[in-house]
């Protein structure tokens, strides 16, 4: 999203001639002027005086990986990749005096200034993956500890057994890859569960979501190299959305867990605190969900979108991970 | 979600723009302000107010142990375990044995504000082909199995439930009930030692082998004796042959034999029958007075369903039963006497509990000289006839009266056997016959030093 943004922003600003060389010759060319803009590079070669001026070529700047040039021949050796994705290696003898100076200099710096930029998008496209990552997981974990929740309620240890091996296998994740380290707490879960009882068991299952919870406190990813992207306004994901997202999958299945118990009060009280959630969310993420004309809607519906809107939230959780 | 400043609380929005304290939507992006904290911690309150549906109480467990266990306690099941709230069943069989077993195992109904107990199987791991014929063999096949712990944890045995009592019944005849028995009971008290158990323990017949006499001395002696104290604080002997000859009348005045009767002396215990009146029936306060007293071992004597009509009183009812113990017993020998009856609701004003305990106590005096307790639980059924169940528990006889028939079983098979094939053929050594020997011994003198 930010890319496009970007690239929309640089489309509509005009494109600014830094520095232009006459009688340049191109290998295996000819002479011809070498064109020098903020956004590409460009040789025109005219075979004789009175024929057209042809296009050698004209690369972007972003394509160009390599420019150097050989001082002792006043040489500039460009290389690039063609749209089939092969390397293209044009040398360009350029005429002495200030002029080849200038223009390799202005190039020097232009593309200095582009890897710059490349690689802060980059490193903001990964700020968005650890992002879509840590939601994913946080998303995961809070069901697994809920679908703990559930299973107490028929004790059924066979299946808690199975959702603790697979909470060992997200804490290590949420741990190892977002900052979020539950390692401690989800293993003495592990032990609690071993005992078997059941009350031991729901407030180790609390005290690890608490865990999540406070974690997720903080205004700034627990990782340093996350920070800086933290605190830049960007569109996408932010650091404060994981809160969301860790209320919102918690009251979802809080929300399931009462409907089975039939728990009205605690349904009513929940879901306008679903919809603010997801209000929140919709603004990041595009769930499909009609809440925003909930209101009027009668309890059943709005727990309906709410699970609608929860499951398009998963989907695309998934994708963004690609787990989907 | 706040942060505050010195002076000036600020409310930051999902865009993180600041907003004045208290607002519900940010003056910029006008998303919705939510306050991190307190919501929080509301969902953190909210899961654990999940507790009330997670936490069950499992004041009585029945644990059926061995194919005749096993088929008792899937018949009190299918009697009374609807009307048994924190309750719960299961049954161990060895893997082998199980093959031919036809158990009728419910599984629990979910999404049920309450959940009847539910009976379940535990199969200990055993290879194929082999056999479980003696006590020792038995107890080790309890031994190696890796998940009995939490088998016993997950049908609620710990020790944060201290009130809880242990039901376990068992024929000693064979290889597993006599040795796996004993040693279930061990992890029992291990995993919460707060428990009260009760052993229903199910003698061999007269015509049985040698060796299940044998088995069934083993066992008692495990019951009776351990290191750590005896494993069982109240310990039922049935005899075989003596539950077959007795008969009782049912609530709707069906024929009670067998493995039914043992099923009614057993919700007589536990206060079952009562079908929606009152219950004094305690067996973990038995349990507790036993182990007080140091008398572990009983003798049933039933009489169930005894008009009152035809045998007019209280005083006649207490004499069938004990015409007819369920093992042998001797009279100068007892110490504690339990009576748990059942009455009518109707009947309750001209059977007042007064009334049956000044009965009791002058029927306890003319019968046993010697007797230092007596305990009298009542409990009313809503039954319209005039029926009365009464189960009297007799303690004090010593083991070589009451359990005669096993120590000369034992006797007679020690001899037989050689003594380099004990360990490996019967997986018990020397040693531990003697200690099994001396248990029985030792208990029995304790309770000629108290009688005396």
């Amino acid at each position: 999203m930010n890319t496009n943004h970007d690239d929309i922003t640089t489309d509509l600003e005009e494109e600014k001639l830094l520095a232009e060389l006459k009688n340049v010759k191109l290998d295996n060319v000819g002479k011809g002027k070498l064109s020098l803009t903020d956004r590409r590079i460009e040789f025109e070669h005219r075979s004789s005086l009175l024929s057209p001026p042809r296009l050698e070529f004209s690369v972007d700047l972003g394509e160009v990986y390599s420019a150097r040039v050989k001082d002792t021949s006043n040489t500039l050796v460009l290389e690039w990749l063609d749209e089939n994705g092969e390397r293209v290696v044009s040398t360009l003898n350029l005429p002495e005096g200030d002029a080849a100076t200038s223009l390799c200099r202005a190039l020097t710096k232009k593309l200095r200034i582009l890897r710059q930029v490349a690689e802060l998008q980059e490193r903001r496209a990964c700020y968005q993956s650890f992002l879509w990552k840590t939601a994913y997981h946080v998303w995961g974990i809070v069901g697994l500890l809920s679908q703990i929740v559930r299973d107490l309620r028929d004790e059924d240890w066979d299946t808690v057994d199975a959702s603790i091996n697979k909470a060992r296998e997200t804490a290590k994740v949420l741990t190892l890859e977002c900052g979020i380290d539950i390692t401690d707490q989800v293993h003495a879960l592990a032990d609690t569960v071993s005992t078997r009882d059941t009350a031991l068991v729901l407030r180790s299952v609390v005290a690890t979501i608490e865990s999540i919870g406070t974690s997720l406190q903080n205004d700034l990813p627990p990782d340093a190299e996350w920070q800086e992207f933290a605190l830049e306004s960007q569109i996408g994901l932010t650091w404060l959305d994981m809160r969301y997202i860790f209320l919102f999958a918690g009251r979802r299945r809080l929300l399931s867990l009462w409907q089975e118990s039939g728990e009205t009060e605690k349904i009513e009280d929940s879901l306008p605190r679903l919809v603010t959630l997801l209000s929140i969310l919709a603004d990041r993420i595009s769930m499909g969900s009609q809440l925003e004309s909930s209101v009027g809607q009668d309890t059943s519906s709005i727990a309906d979108s709410v699970e609608s809107a929860a499951q398009n939230l998963e989907t695309w959780l998934k994708i963004n991970t690609g787990t989907a | 979600m706040i942060s505050q400043d010195s002076d000036n609380k600020v409310s930051v929005c999902p865009n993180n723009h600041q907003n004045p304290e208290g607002s519900e939507c940010c003056y910029v992006c006008g998303l919705p302000i939510i306050d991190y904290e307190a919501e929080l911690e509301l969902l953190l309150s909210q899961y654990a107010d999940e507790e009330q549906h997670v936490k069950f109480l499992r004041e009585k467990v029945f644990i059926g142990i061995g194919d005749q266990g096993c088929k008792l306690v899937n018949e009190f099941h299918q009697s009374w375990g609807k009307v048994l709230k924190s309750s719960e069943f299961l049954m161990i069989e060895s893997s082998g044995e199980s093959q031919q077993s036809t158990y009728s195992i419910s599984r629990p109904p979910s999404n049920q504000e309450y959940k009847s107990p539910h009976l379940s199987l535990h199969l200990l791991p055993m290879s194929i082909n082999r056999q479980v014929g003696y006590y020792g063999l038995g107890e080790r096949l309890a031994l190696d199995d890796p998940a009995l712990d939490d088998r016993l944890l997950r049908l609620g045995i710990r020790a944060s439930t201290t009130k809880q009592t242990v039901i376990l019944l068992s024929a000693l005849g064979g290889g597993t009930g006599s040795g796996a028995s004993p040693h279930i009971l061990l992890r029992v008290k291990a995993l919460n030692p707060h428990s009260r158990n009760l052993v229903i323990a199910m003698m061999p017949a007269a015509d049985e082998p040698d060796g299940a006499h044998f088995n069934a001395f083993c066992s008692l002696s495990r019951f009776i004796k351990t290191d750590r104290g005896p494993l069982a604080d109240v310990l039922l002997l049935v005899d075989y042959d003596r539950l077959m000859k007795i008969r009782g009348v049912g609530t709707m005045g069906e024929e009670l034999a067998r493995e039914s009767l043992l099923s009614h002396m057993v919700a007589a215990l536990v206060g079952a029958i009562t079908n929606g009146g009152s219950s004094e029936a305690d067996p973990g306060y038995l349990a507790k007075m036993s182990s007080s007293m140091g008398v572990h071992a009983f003798t049933p004597c039933l009489a169930i369903g005894r008009s009152l009509e035809i045998f007019g009183g209280i005083e006649n009812i207490l004499e069938s039963a004990l015409s007819s113990p369920l093992a042998p017993v001797d009279k100068e020998s007892v110490m504690l006497s339990y009576v748990l009856v059942q009455v009518p609701d109707r009947m309750a004003s001209s059977l007042q509990e007064k009334t049956l305990r000044a009965e009791l106590n002058k029927w306890n005096k003319a019968n046993f000289p010697h007797l230092k307790g007596s305990v009298l639980q009542l409990s009313h059924s809503s039954s319209t006839s005039d029926r009365v169940d009464l189960c009297l528990l007799l303690g004090g006889t010593r083991l070589a009266i009451t359990a005669k028939r096993a120590k000369d079983g034992f006797n007679r098979f020690k001899s037989v056997v050689g003594r380099k094939s004990w360990e490996q053929e019967f997986g018990v050594t020397s040693k531990n016959l003697l200690e099994m020997e001396k248990a029985i011994d030792s208990y029995d003198s304790k309770l000629d030093e108290m009688a005396s």
